[in-house]
């Protein structure tokens, strides 16, 4: 089971956007944040992806998920209009959303390409 | 090499009934999709399912992948780019990874189609969205703008009116392919406006999109919609071009099959959306996957497969 984030503990691991200000990331590793909702059929088809690349990444980089029902001002500020929506947060530079779902051998390959992570 | 009697290649009404009908003939078979259900996870309303008034796509598909789990299937989760044919069939997947079977039953359905125009691709997912079931929340008492005639725009603005402050549908030709039952319900609708016959030319915006610019198709008069909201609902085309030379296909791009689900190269069968059948319907596809299922029965075990009738 992946670990959900709420607006709470994104603040502490991700970013504490209420300041304002420029994009500072608070995590040790690189990361992948899965934004979905209960209702969306492709969430559902992504999600047991995800709970696997966890297990297989582990130490690695870390990932979590966002219920955008239940979050829906952190949905919010990252402009999140399309679900599923994954967002990779390398640890130099800016994060890069990628909209839609994704096989699992795209993943990894995001995950080489944006997050620099094998 | 893993080898098959059988592998069904998509994971939607058709394959997941053709392998039902593989499995349950005791024929070893693999399911190769990227994903199980198909287009019917992306409606929320089906009233044309025999046995049920009205069901969820994923409901229903999540029923179906249940039963043929049941059977002893093997789910092999990824996307086939190469089958070749020497006395089986070696089908490869584009992780590299190579399966054999003595017969095929192709049932990879389709592909939405996109609009092609400029700024679609640029505000995907910030604004242009390509399925209403999933984001329709998001619009909330915002303006959006359906394209498209079918069932599944129609479908969408029924939806979406449920959440936007207002909604237009706006289609190429002022008849609609949607069923007439429909048409009336969303025609009834006060928050819908129907515009026709209007092709879309750009989506507009700055980080988001703001509108939507048509073009009269008989004036050739352009005007813009303001909008927050852009929903893709026209329909779905055919990647079959990867099986040149090996099946052959008609002008649209469909496998041609006989009335058995049977292509140009034996032991290949193909079932569904992907095929010549007429009717693109769920009801249809789970059909056109039992009558492929059984066929490649026959095929490998070379007898006719008997009913209790006969």
């Amino acid at each position: 089971m992946t670990e959900h984030l709420t607006k709470e503990s994104f603040k502490e691991k991700v970013f504490d956007y209420s300041k304002g200000g420029e994009w500072k990331f608070l995590g040790e590793r690189p990361m992948l944040i899965d934004f979905y909702a209960e209702w969306c059929a492709p969430c559902k088809m992504l999600s047991p992806i995800i709970d696997e690349l966890v297990n297989e990444y582990k130490g690695k980089m870390d990932i979590y998920k966002i219920d955008t029902q239940k979050e829906q001002e952190l949905a919010a500020s990252f402009g999140v209009m399309s679900i599923p929506s994954l967002l990779f947060i390398p640890l130099e530079g800016a994060p890069r959303m990628v909209v839609g779902g994704r096989s699992k051998e795209e993943l990894k390959k995001l995950f080489k390409e944006l997050l620099k992570v094998e | 090499m893993k080898q098959y009697d059988v592998l069904v290649i998509g994971g939607g009404a058709a394959g997941l009934t053709a392998a039902i009908y593989t499995c349950r003939k005791k024929l070893k078979t693999g399911l190769i999709t990227i994903d199980v259900g198909g287009q019917t996870l992306l409606t929320n309303h089906i009233e044309n399912y025999p046995g049920f008034d009205l069901v969820a796509g994923p409901e229903l598909m999540t029923k179906i992948r249940s039963q043929v789990e049941k059977f002893g299937v093997e789910t092999i989760m990824g996307e086939v780019n190469k089958i070749e044919k020497d006395k089986d069939f070696t089908v490869s997947l584009s992780n590299g990874e190579k399966y054999k079977s003595k017969a095929i039953i192709l049932a990879s359905g389709k592909t939405a189609k996109k609009l092609g125009i400029p700024g679609e691709d640029k505000f995907l997912g910030r604004g242009v969205s390509t399925c209403a079931t999933c984001d329709a929340p998001f619009f909330k008492d915002k303006s959006v703008v359906i394209v498209g005639g079918g069932n599944s725009a129609f479908e969408a603005a029924e939806l979406l009116e449920k959440y936007s402050k207002e909604v237009y549908l706006i289609h190429r030709r002022s008849e609609f392919r949607a069923d007439e039952i429909v048409v009336d319900r969303v025609k009834k609708r006060k928050k819908v406006k129907i515009i026709t016959p209007v092709v879309p030319v750009e989506v507009k915006g700055d980080k988001f999109v703001s509108g939507l610019v048509v073009e009269d198709s008989k004036t050739k008069e352009k005007k813009e919609l303001k909008a927050d909201g852009i929903f893709v609902e026209i329909g779905y085309e055919l990647k079959t071009d990867w099986l040149k030379g090996l099946v052959k296909r008609n002008k649209m791009n469909e496998i041609v099959i006989d009335d058995r689900c049977r292509t140009s190269q034996e032991g290949f069968f193909a079932a569904g959306d992907v095929s010549t059948v007429p009717y693109k319907q769920i009801v249809v596809s789970a059909g056109e996957g039992a009558k492929a299922g059984l066929e490649a029965y026959k095929h490998i075990k070379g007898v006719e497969v008997t009913t209790d009738w006969h």
